[in-house]
């Protein structure tokens, strides 16, 4: 009876709520082991937003008091230095949670900022003036899109040249750049007749010299002057797929052939169709006109003389449909099905991957489809996977088709799919044999041909805990597996930038070769 | 604050997990529409440096006009020419690395530029352009612990008053870098103050990419050299042409050590309510600065730097005006907001009608100049079809003005029973009525043209006509009917919008443009002034002879 009466009055009583009672301490440093004075910390959630802000003393020692028993993460940041979280222990990774509990003092919570490199110099023309107000930027080579192009740096920004024409771009981490200058834009007449030039002083992209800079190394000097080149005026007209002209949605952008990924560029456009494209400096580039619903391309090739009567005439579109068809024992949730006709050529992807329509009774509806594409099934069911894509008899599975023109529609397009799935599992362990969970397991074919941009054999996967993998669902062929660093999350770089055909190249040295047949389960053990 | 803390940790838990989104397509970029030039006239001229008159080659010449016209630039013996150009009036402007941006005819900045008039089919040549070296003011930023800033956006301005109010204009702006330094150059001779203003992030970006969310509110903070606020302590920087003025170093007020005004809305009634709430600098001293508050709550608080602000409020439960001096400490203040005043009225033609479809806008603009900018929107009404204007939520002291007229209309008079309300400052303290205003606008306005000829009667190509109204009441807001002329090519001046009335007119060869609208200032001119009467509709021609500026 009493124990009742007791533990019922134990029930009543309100949870505590918990008291702000922890103390969170550490410092901050430059890498030559000096005491970094007056740098920002900051104190937030481990996923949320920050709770505090404090400025370290001289000696780099901050403190948070009264802090609440939780998880937390920190950061330091300085006006010249890498902002870093504690425990952050590479570029694209995030830092480690600090957890306290009540009455906890956490001590040693230390950071390690690097310096900031900057890269430093002077713009000028070709007779030696100083140009001011070029926008001078440091690119690196990227791989996305199913191209290598030269793109801006994540979190950095453009800077102009002063009067003297000279710049400075900082907030660098040490790495190999690309510097490059250029007055206005392709199309806009602020001092035309230029094209974005790249140090030393070279309009090809392919002859540009890196500029190195080290932790806390600047880089002076990088003096070069604008390349003139001779540009070209492109003109043309307009159609629609009717032969009807229409004023406007023309744009222009470097093909991929071009190693740089330009901004689009715009035209003076009129009443009767017509457009021109002033100042276009030499290169491969693709107009792109769009009306309404309709899309078209034409490719040109700009090599300082005028180019007329360039017609751009748009297509309506090509409508994709069929059916799936499985064979199986049981019939797969047609909700977990996604399909798609995917962009082949990223010149010509205009408004990108075009989503199947798939109806109760497994009939599927795709349209309008323009452009050279291939056909996806981007997701299915749990337990079943991709047999073939087959139209009029052929197997079309990775089959490159043209699409655009009403005549170049498809129709008793069949999807198979199969519920003997192939498993490919394994184990990711490091040199001394202990599951090595902190990486990716990149899959690729070995064939060339069938590295392209978007293609089904391409695959990556996080190992669990153990080290454990287990892929579902990868196409029947062979393959190369490898164990690589944690692949980069964020901003400014695309999930396809590892199938870049260097990485994959100098991967599948090191990778383990893996031949995969139907319903079969392979099983492979990677070294990290 | 609750809310959005709530919204970080949603937006935060998502972005590990989500993959990024594609970059969305740029709009097509259909950005120069511009007709082809169909006129026949040429402009034609050379751009030379001022010392050595050397021609500069690679000079972007902007031409104003009529129309769009695309920019030239002047080739190796400095010489630009615009063909295809339409008849009208032109004026021109030349940059170039090193130098000081010049517009045709105007000699420093604040100077009004010479027009070019250009016949139909016509060519004006001779168009030069002199430019004299810029000058630079560089220097180092750094905090209070002597530590450099970065990205602070630092500018060299000029000292102006109009209308009896100091403020300033931007000559040149830039950016520090991370060495804290800061370069403002192609600065043309003169005097100027250096300021620097810092913004605080809401959001800082961490390396790979991820965000961390910071700072309770974004603080803001300005800093005139050599580190003080208010811009009458402000050290002023004399340059002379092409002159390198270095180390203009100076540390910037934290934004942390800024109080924190806090304020509290409440109703008639005395309920708290939801309101948006500005913030405008009342010392004249401190340049006019207006801050706004955009979040609507019952409560809003924000850092602010010492001085005396007015705060304007505004909700559904009407508006509220209050002053407020910030020190050091923080300050709490609540604001009550009551039903504002009323004007209504119509605008008629005089004598005529207006354009059929013209619109007329109207504004209650508050007496106190630099309350101007606090209280601009909600002040100004546009007129119907039928030519009716209603303004409301007024509050304090307010003078009625045609902001804006069909082109070739003047505002002839502003009348409220039987009283003339032009220039006049109406006091609203809450739920005053002026119903019935008549605004009465005229397109018979008067031209007054001609040349100006020194002692020997010859013409002169440079000069200044000032011209203002001989009756001290009219020139109360000097903006409204004072002019400053200079000539066109030719060396004719003409000035088209005149009201009919008495008008003191005086030709000289320079003005003081940081300070010549200004009642005290034209006064100055009164004595060597000549009187001009112009009627309605009238085109006067005259000949002036140049007098000594006063």
């Amino acid at each position: 009876m009493i124990a009742v009466v007791l533990s019922l009055l134990l029930l009543d009583q309100p949870p505590r709520a918990p008291a702000a009672t922890a103390t969170i301490r550490g410092r901050v440093m430059r890498t030559d082991g000096h005491p970094l004075p007056h740098a920002t910390v900051r104190l937030t959630m481990a996923f949320g937003p920050i709770v505090n802000e404090t400025t370290a003393d001289e000696d780099g020692v901050f403190e948070f008091a009264d802090v609440r028993p939780n998880q937390y993460r920190l950061a330091a940041s300085k006006s010249g230095y890498v902002t870093l979280e504690f425990g952050q222990a590479r570029a694209s990774m995030r830092g480690e949670v600090v957890a306290v509990k009540d009455g906890e003092t956490r001590e040693r919570v230390d950071f390690v900022l690097p310096r900031h490199a900057a890269i430093a110099g002077r713009i000028g023309d070709e007779n030696g003036d100083p140009v001011e107000g070029a926008s001078v930027s440091v690119q690196q080579i990227r791989f996305a899109n199913g191209r290598r192009q030269l793109a801006a740096v994540p979190g950095l920004n453009a800077r102009r040249t002063n009067d003297l024409g000279r710049y400075r771009l900082f907030g660098l981490q040490p790495g190999d750049y690309v510097v490059a200058a250029s007055v206005g834009q392709v199309g806009t007449d602020d001092l035309p007749g230029y094209a974005t030039t790249f140090f030393p002083g070279t309009p090809n992209p392919a002859e540009a010299q890196l500029v190195r800079v080290g932790i806390a190394e600047d880089a002076f000097g990088v003096d070069f002057a604008l390349t003139p080149v001779k540009t070209a005026r492109i003109m043309g007209t307009t159609l629609t797929s009717t032969g009807e002209p229409f004023q406007g949605g023309i744009r222009m952008r470097a093909s991929r052939r071009s190693a740089t990924a330009g901004a689009d560029v715009g035209a003076i456009t009129r009443a009767d169709g017509t457009f021109e494209f002033p100042n276009v400096p030499a290169g491969e580039y693709v107009l792109e006109g769009s009306k309404n619903n309709e899309l078209g391309w034409q490719v040109v090739s700009v090599n300082g003389t005028d180019l007329e009567g360039v017609v751009v005439q748009t297509m309506p579109g090509s409508d994709i449909s069929g059916r799936v068809t499985f064979e199986g024992a049981a019939t797969p949730n047609r909700r977990r099905l996604e399909l798609a006709a995917i962009p082949a050529d990223s010149d010509f992807a205009g408004r990108g991957a075009a989503q199947a329509d798939i109806h109760d009774d497994f009939t599927f509806h795709i349209g309008p489809v323009l452009g050279p594409r291939r056909l996806r099934l981007a997701r299915a069911p749990a337990g079943w996977m991709l047999k073939a894509i087959r139209l009029d008899g052929q197997d079309v599975t990775d089959a490159v088709m043209a699409f655009g023109r009403p005549n170049q529609s498809l129709r008793d397009v069949e999807i198979v799919l199969t519920d003997v799935v192939t498993h490919l599992s394994g184990r990711v362990a490091d040199s001394r044999g202990a599951p090595a969970a902190d990486c990716t397991v990149i899959v690729f074919p070995v064939d060339e041909d069938r590295r392209y941009d978007g293609s089904r054999f391409f695959a990556t996967v996080r190992p669990a805990q153990g080290g454990a993998i287990d892929l579902a669902g990868l196409p029947e062929g062979t393959y190369f597996v490898s164990a690589v660093d944690r692949l980069p999350e964020g901003s400014g770089i695309s999930e396809d930038a590892w199938q870049d055909p260097e990485l994959l190249e100098r991967a599948a040295r090191k990778a383990v070769r893996v031949t995969l047949q139907q319903g079969q389960t392979v099983s492979v053990t990677l070294r990290r | 604050m609750r809310r959005a803390a709530s919204l970080f940790v949603l937006l935060g838990a998502a972005a590990l997990h989500a993959q990024p989104p594609p970059p969305p397509p740029p709009p097509p970029h259909d950005a120069l529409q511009t007709r082809p030039l169909t006129g026949t006239g040429t402009i034609r001229g050379r751009v030379i440096a001022d010392d050595g008159d050397e021609p500069l080659r690679k000079a972007r010449v902007v031409i104003g006009g009529p129309t769009s016209i695309p920019p030239g630039f002047t080739d190796d013996q400095g010489r630009f020419a615009f063909t295809k150009l339409p008849a009208g009036q032109y004026a021109l402007t030349a940059r170039k690395a090193g130098y000081a941006a010049a517009a045709f005819g105007s000699r420093h900045p604040g100077e009004p530029p010479m027009r070019i008039d250009l016949a139909a089919g016509g060519t004006v040549d001779g168009v030069d352009v002199r430019m004299m070296r810029g000058a630079a003011i560089s220097g180092r930023l750094v905090d209070e612990f002597g530590e450099a800033i970065e990205n602070a956006a630092v500018f060299a301005e000029r000292v102006v008053r109009v209308a009896g109010r100091t403020s300033t204009t931007s000559q040149a702006s830039t950016l520090s870098d991370d060495l804290g330094e800061y370069r403002l150059g192609g600065l043309p001779s003169g005097t100027y103050v250096v300021i620097a203003r810092v913004a605080r992030p809401p959001m800082i970006t961490a390396a790979g990419g991820t965000i961390v969310f910071g700072g309770p509110d974004v603080a803001r903070s300005r800093t005139y050299y050599p580190g003080v606020v208010a811009l009458a302590a402000a050290q002023r920087i004399d340059v002379q042409t092409g002159e390198e003025r270095s180390a203009v170093d100076f540390g910037v007020l934290a934004a942390r050590a800024l109080a924190r005004l806090t304020l509290s809305f409440v109703d008639a009634k005395g309920n708290p309510t939801d309101a948006i709430s500005t913030l405008s600098s009342g010392d004249s001293d401190a340049g006019g600065v207006t801050i706004g508050i955009p979040s609507m709550g019952t409560r809003t608080s924000t850092r602010v730097e010492p001085g005396t602000w007015m705060v304007y409020a505004t909700g559904a439960a009407g508006v509220g005006i209050s002053s407020v001096t910030i020190g050091s400490d923080d300050v709490a203040m609540t604001m009550a907001l009551t039903k504002g005043g009323r004007i209504s009225g119509r605008v008629i033609a005089d004598g005529g009608h207006l354009p059929p479809g013209a619109a007329v806008e109207i504004e209650a603009q508050p007496s106190t100049v630099w309350m101007q900018p606090l209280l601009a929107r909600g002040s100004i009404a546009r007129t119907g079809s039928d030519g009716a204007f209603q303004l409301k939520d007024l509050l304090g002291a307010r003078q009625l003005r045609v902001r804006s007229a069909p082109p070739g209309w003047l505002t002839k008079a502003i009348l409220y029973d039987g009283r003339s309300l032009l220039d006049a400052s109406i006091e609203f303290k809450g739920g005053e009525e002026l119903s019935g205003v008549q605004v009465v606008l005229t397109d018979r306005h008067a031209e007054l043209s001609g040349i100006v000829v020194d002692a020997r009667q010859t013409p002169l190509q440079r000069y200044s006509v000032v011209v203002f109204p001989e009756d001290e009441q009219l020139l109360r807001d000097p903006r409204r009917l004072a002019r400053l002329v200079r000539p066109n090519q030719a060396g004719q001046f003409r000035i088209d919008d005149l009201l009919p009335g008495t008008y003191c007119v005086a030709a000289v060869s320079d003005v003081d443009s940081s300070q010549w609208l200004n009642a005290d200032y034209l006064a100055r001119f009164r004595p060597i002034a000549i009187r001009i009467a112009v009627a309605e509709s009238e085109k006067k021609n005259v000949v002036l002879s140049l007098v000594d500026t006063p």
